[in-house]
């Protein structure tokens, strides 16, 4: 009773055994992976691009922070100023 | 047409030889497109799967994630069949209506009519079951593969795959017993 399902697809792995891919398949392939060669420059190109502008706004908000924070300890500077005058 | 040592050739395409890697293709086809027809139950589906699957080795050969420890041609079942359930597990979840139509192979470009019988026959016994009964059931009781090395493929224990085959045995039994 075990063997009985096995002994049908053991009969199908035989009459299935003749199957192969179609003749241009190996050209379909190379075709495949030389477009996904050309393309991956392009997509490495565009990650790197995103990083730069990523870091470039990081550094503009970084730089306007730190203008900001001279800016507050100026004006807190020249009230101390007022008040002891 | 001899064998060349695959694994030489995959030591080769990981230093960007093409012809090696279309020798690769050449000597590896036949079996991993009977295993991708299998697993899929069309020769259409097994070709879109297998050209993936290519594709991935192509790219992972190249990357270096193929460190040659394990056997390549384990390897290479396990590229194709995680392929392949990917696509089995895409067709499952496929909304109604959305039955793309297929491009349809030649039955003699595919190993005649009686492999397309079988297969569409094959294909029917193992709808019903879950992708990875499926998959252990074709590896192990199609494929002729250990459970050992079923389970390496699919990156389970021996006694994972030997619980998915009794799942899947009794359920072709059940399915048999209906059909009588």
């Amino acid at each position: 009773m075990t063997d009985e399902p096995d002994s049908l697809l053991e009969s199908l792995a035989r009459r299935t055994g003749g199957l192969e891919p179609p003749a241009d398949f190996t050209a379909r392939v190379l075709a495949r992976v030389a477009a996904n060669r050309e393309r991956e420059p392009w997509a490495v190109r565009g990650v790197v691009l995103g990083m730069l502008a990523a870091a470039a706004a990081l550094a503009i908000w970084v730089s306007a922070s730190a203008q900001q924070e001279i800016d507050a300890r100026a004006l807190s500077g020249l009230e101390l100023v007022e008040l002891e005058q | 047409m001899t064998e060349p040592d695959l694994s030489l050739v995959a030591r080769q395409v990981q230093r960007g030889d093409r012809a090696a890697f279309r020798s690769l293709v050449e000597h590896t086809q036949r079996e991993l497109f009977r295993l991708a027809a299998r697993l899929m139950g069309s020769t259409a589906d097994a070709d879109d799967v297998l050209q993936d699957a290519y594709v991935k080795v192509h790219r992972a050969l190249g990357d270096g994630q193929f460190d040659g420890r394990a056997n390549l041609r384990t390897w290479l079942y396990r590229v194709v069949t995680n392929t392949a359930l990917d696509a089995l597990r895409r067709r499952a979840v496929r909304p109604a209506g959305d039955d793309r139509e297929l491009p349809a192979l030649g039955a003699e470009s595919c190993g005649g009519a009686e492999a397309q019988v079988a297969l569409s026959e094959l294909a029917r016994w193992l709808d019903e079951l879950p992708v990875e009964q499926r998959a252990a059931l074709v590896l192990c009781s199609v494929e002729g593969l250990t459970n050992s090395e079923a389970a390496e493929v699919l990156g389970v224990s021996p006694g994972a795959v030997e619980q998915r085959l009794v799942r899947a045995r009794a359920t072709l039994r059940k399915k048999r017993g209906g059909d009588d």
